[in-house]
């Protein structure tokens, strides 16, 4: 009968349950706004998967008239060169006004993964001068993509 | 020490090695549709990719007893030990938050390899002991609706290495723990063979994103 009871206690920890799943994720390095010429540039990450990832431009002038003008977005996911699927279409900013852009990459997030490949560079050129960001993958150990804590 | 034998299996009852690898770990993104509020500094989270994976079902038997015409007094056989492998791989659409083997099991079509170990009783207090058959079998299994209790059949060939034939299993119980099993076979120098055993069932599992 103890061992009965013993069995019964012991089973539960053979059924565990887990957490969802998480995800890792590209986030830039630096989080502060760049200065491009009469630009002022900042941005983030909005998503990122095994597509590859997408990421959101804000743009602003401190001066009175800037043109806006993007020439390159590439990205270069660990020797990896992907370019943006399109560029934001030209405009002249005022002060005061801001833009917001969207820009896909599109890349084998799997195998960047695999790979092992969590550091990329992103090189943003626009007419009046260019800038690069570093981005790292947000999931610095392997397993953690995996801990699922219920 | 012979009790203790026959109860530490039980113990074992219904145990997972369960083992996540690491590859195709991101999710899912709709990477060509903008974001709806692009203004919004936030992180759109990437949808579940599902998963795939390899289950390896061990199946121990210390309890057996079988009849066969090469016994030398009435034909009976004890099956002190068999051990059965049976593998097979599933995908899901969503990752699992529990303990997958009941999931992966339902409806699983697998192969199985299995070995056994016969004790032929003999005049006196005299045994034969020999490693035989083995037998190869596909497997179905179905699961109830609680995914616990269920039967598995399966059917195949066994050998004693040099003569073969054909071989079916009926099991019913619960597949992730403990299952009352029945098995006939015919092979040209034993010809029929009917058994009767309880196998003590765990799992292995590997499962990684797809």
């Amino acid at each position: 009968m103890r061992k009965l009871a013993l069995l019964l206690v012991a089973l539960p920890s053979c059924f565990p349950m887990e957490g969802p799943r998480t995800y890792p994720s590209w986030a830039r390095a630096q989080t502060v706004p760049t200065s491009v010429g009469c630009l002022r540039v900042d941005g983030w990450v909005v998503q990122s998967g095994k597509q590859g990832l997408g990421l959101t431009l804000e743009v602003s002038t401190p001066s009175d008239v800037c043109p806006f003008s993007m020439r390159v977005a590439e990205l270069d996911v660990g020797g990896e060169r992907v370019q943006a699927k399109s560029l934001p279409a030209s405009a002249t900013l005022h002060h005061g006004q801001t833009i917001w852009v969207y820009l896909p990459f599109f890349f084998d997030g799997d195998r960047a993964w695999n790979e092992d490949r969590r550091a990329a560079s992103l090189r943003l050129a626009f007419d009046s001068g260019e800038t690069r960001w570093e981005l790292t993958n947000t999931m610095p150990d392997r397993n953690l993509c995996e801990e699922r804590t219920p | 020490m012979r009790r203790l034998l026959c109860f530490a299996p039980v113990l074992l009852v219904g145990c997972f090695v369960h083992t996540h690898r690491e590859t195709n770990a991101p999710g899912n993104v709709e990477l060509a549709k903008p974001p709806p509020d692009l203004t919004e500094r936030t992180r759109i989270r990437p949808t579940d990719p599902g998963e795939q994976g390899v289950v390896v079902q061990g199946s121990l038997t210390l309890h057996g007893v079988g009849w066969t015409h090469v016994g030398q007094d009435g034909h009976e056989v004890f099956l002190p030990f068999m051990l059965e492998l049976a593998p097979w791989t599933f995908t899901r659409e969503k990752s699992h938050t529990n303990q997958i083997s009941n999931e992966a099991l339902d409806g699983a079509v697998r192969p199985a390899i299995g070995l056994a170990l016969r004790v032929f009783p003999k005049s006196g207090n005299d045994t034969r002991t020999e490693l035989g058959p083995m037998w190869y079998e596909v497997q179905y299994v179905s699961l109830d609706k609680d995914k616990f209790g269920g039967v598995m059949i399966g059917g195949g060939v066994t050998t004693t290495y040099k003569h073969i034939g054909p071989q079916a299993t009926l099991c019913m119980g619960a597949p992730l723990v403990i299952q009352v099993c029945g098995r006939g076979a015919w092979t040209t120098d034993e010809h029929t063979t009917i058994q009767a055993f309880v196998t003590y069932n765990g799992f292995a599992e590997w499962v990684w994103s797809r």
